[in-house]
């Protein structure tokens, strides 16, 4: 997670712990071998273009050989054209797929190639009931009010985002996914991710799998993790 | 994001990185997980742990990283509860003084165990000083990379894999992992934590006159070679409550000697340092706006032995303490003028703290919740020693 242009790490979509400079884990991210690192702003209904910007100027100096995913606070075209010249190859949007802003999204495609569309659902069992969270507005949404045709049409990947594990020890709930009309090849999941996780998401056939803080906090997990996935 | 916690006395400036939140901060959050855990279960955990890492046809389980500082009593009492044979390496940092010396080698034969100590090249280990503090307001990096750097080498030459430490700072300190994270030894973990963000490369820049064929053990062994022994380090303090006044004054049984301190009432951690509460103190408060009297007070305010306000009536007090840095100039080799210029240009706005000669200050009165973990404490008869003999037999 980016926040003021220091990294954290979250737990249970509710607390953050300092991680330290993004360049520093950048770095030891590459060293370790890790295939894709997504950098992530917990933007929420009260993020500011300033911010957003701040943000973005630490990511332009970033110096890695490693290939970078990047979402959080891309609200509108103002945000999007201000990504143009970033060393990114995916971006990911979540409030624009739960809110619909099929332009936005459309200009996000031409701009970057549909490849490079990731759609990101922050998601938890509430009252018996699958909801997603919309940052935008802070609030959760039932998931049936998600429109999973158009995120389908228009994300290349779905990351399927366990709120009430993230940070936890190898516990993501896989049961969420059934709630979800997408092809499994398409499916990223993430939150409380461990090497027992990575082997069911294997066994499922899932696209790949999203790390959420473990990386750091041990020197082989990418190692394991890799070999959990039999890679 | 606050900036301050309104639980403790950090804010988010801390060099290891704060998330202060409504109620506290990360630091203060996560020392409350020590009242949660379960930690029978836990050191349940940590016995599974290390037995996996038990003799095979080696002559050493583990190795024991050691400065001879409170701590260290602490962890080797624990490693050899644990059933473990340790081999304890330590890396003399030229700092120490009688106290330090006797601490050191009481460790050793106290506890009988075998101990590899590096005297790492004197010549190249000043310049690399010179450097640090020229070039960082850092007196300690130098002995911290080769601190956290040479026993891994150890561990991978000798093929013993398990590295055991005691604290990790970042999560008692801000809180950077969960407990439940039980983060181990890493790379990314000692460059951002020990070596203030630099790699040797950076650190030595274009200024230090040092052949890097000198720097072998100054720089972190290849992942890839670790890998291939599993080489891996455990904290302590993941696998049980940790209490560092409570457990260093229970080093006092084993012969460890408590020094008097003038910048702190914490006479136990890192005693037998010639710089630790001197120059180096001077020098985190220029680097990072605070002294290591802030760090105690915090813990001490966690563990519910002195309240916040009270705390910083405290630190106000020890923040006046006066430091003494001709011994560490006479040290480095540096001449009187250039002594004298160094204070002035580099530590010009913390003039009034330096002083010729060290001077007694009124120590603040404690609430006895914390005194009473205050044992009696000496004075240093002689500092800057090199080499010693710390102990008769």
């Amino acid at each position: 997670m980016l926040v003021d242009g220091m990294c954290y790490q979250s737990y249970n979509w509710n607390k953050y712990r300092p991680l330290g400079a993004l360049q520093h884990v950048v770095d030891m991210l590459e060293e370790y071998h890790c295939d894709e690192i997504a950098i992530i702003r917990p933007a929420r209904n009260n993020d500011s273009f300033s911010a957003f910007k701040h943000d973005v100027e630490v990511l332009k100096h970033i110096n890695t050989m490693t290939p970078i995913s990047f979402g959080g606070g891309v609200r509108d075209s103002k945000a999007l054209h201000f990504l143009k010249d970033l060393p990114v190859e995916r971006l990911i949007f979540s409030s624009a797929f739960i809110k619909q802003k099929i332009d936005l999204i459309s200009e996000a495609t031409q701009i970057f190639g549909r490849q490079a569309i990731q759609c990101l659902l922050p998601c938890a069992m509430k009252s018996k009931e699958l909801q997603i969270f919309c940052c935008d507005n802070a609030s959760y949404v039932p998931v049936k009010q998600l429109d999973q045709k158009i995120i389908d049409e228009y994300a290349n990947e779905v990351v399927i985002y366990d709120l009430l594990n993230e940070g936890e020890v190898d516990s993501f709930d896989f049961s969420l996914l059934d709630q979800f009309s997408f092809s499994r090849q398409k499916i990223v999941v993430s939150g409380g991710i461990g090497s027992n996780s990575i082997g069911e998401a294997n066994r499922q056939q899932l696209a790949s799998v999203l790390v959420d803080n473990k990386v750091l906090h041990s020197e082989y997990s990418i190692k394991g993790y890799k070999h959990a996935a039999k890679l | 994001m606050q900036q301050n916690c309104n639980q403790c006395l950090y804010n988010k400036s801390h060099p290891f990185g704060l998330a202060v939140y409504l109620d506290g901060c990360s630091g203060c959050d996560t020392h409350l997980q020590k009242k949660e855990i379960d930690w029978v279960s836990v050191n349940d955990a940590l016995i599974a742990d290390v037995n996996q890492f038990k003799k095979k046809k080696r002559s050493y389980d583990c190795i024991v990283p050691v400065t001879g500082d409170a701590e260290d009593y602490f962890v080797l009492s624990q490693v050899l509860e644990l059933g473990l044979a340790p081999l304890v390496v330590s890396v003399n940092d030229y700092f120490k003084n009688d106290i330090g010396w006797h601490n050191l080698h009481n460790l050793i034969t106290h506890f009988d165990v075998d101990s590899l100590i590096y005297n790492p090249d004197i010549n190249v280990y000043k310049e690399l000083v010179r450097t640090s503090l020229r070039k960082f307001d850092h007196i300690l990096l130098p002995f911290l990379s080769l601190h956290t750097s040479f026993p891994v080498h150890i561990a991978y030459e000798r093929n013993i894999p398990l590295i055991i430490w005691g604290q990790n700072q970042a999560v008692e300190q801000v809180g950077k992992f969960s407990h439940h994270d039980r983060a181990q030894m890493s790379k990314w973990s000692r460059k951002e934590h020990d070596m203030l963000g630099l790699d040797m490369d950076t650190f030595i820049g274009n200024g230090a006159q040092v052949d890097t064929r000198s720097l072998n053990y100054y720089m972190y062994p290849e992942i890839n070679r670790l890998s291939k022994r599993g080489v891996t380090g455990i904290y302590l303090s993941n696998y049980m409550l940790w209490d560092p006044l409570k457990q260093n004054q229970a080093s006092v049984n084993f012969g460890f000697k408590p020094q008097k301190n003038r910048a702190s009432f914490d006479i136990y951690e890192r005693a037998g340092s010639s710089v630790y509460y001197q120059l180096h103190d001077l020098l985190k408060l220029k680097r990072v706006g605070y002294r290591k009297i802030t760090d105690h007070l915090v813990r001490e305010i966690r563990h519910g032995r002195i309240g916040r306000s009270e705390a910083k009536l405290v630190e106000q007090s020890y923040n006046q303490s006066k430091v003494e840095l001709r011994g560490f100039f006479d040290w480095l080799n540096v001449t009187s003028s250039g002594y004298e210029w160094f204070k002035s240009h580099r530590l010009g706005s913390l003039s009034e703290l330096i002083v010729e000669s060290e001077v007694a200050i009124q120590s603040p009165t404690l609430p006895e919740t914390l005194s009473c973990f205050l044992d009696a404490s000496l004075e240093v008869s002689e500092s800057f020693i090199s080499f010693e003999k710390g102990v008769c037999i």
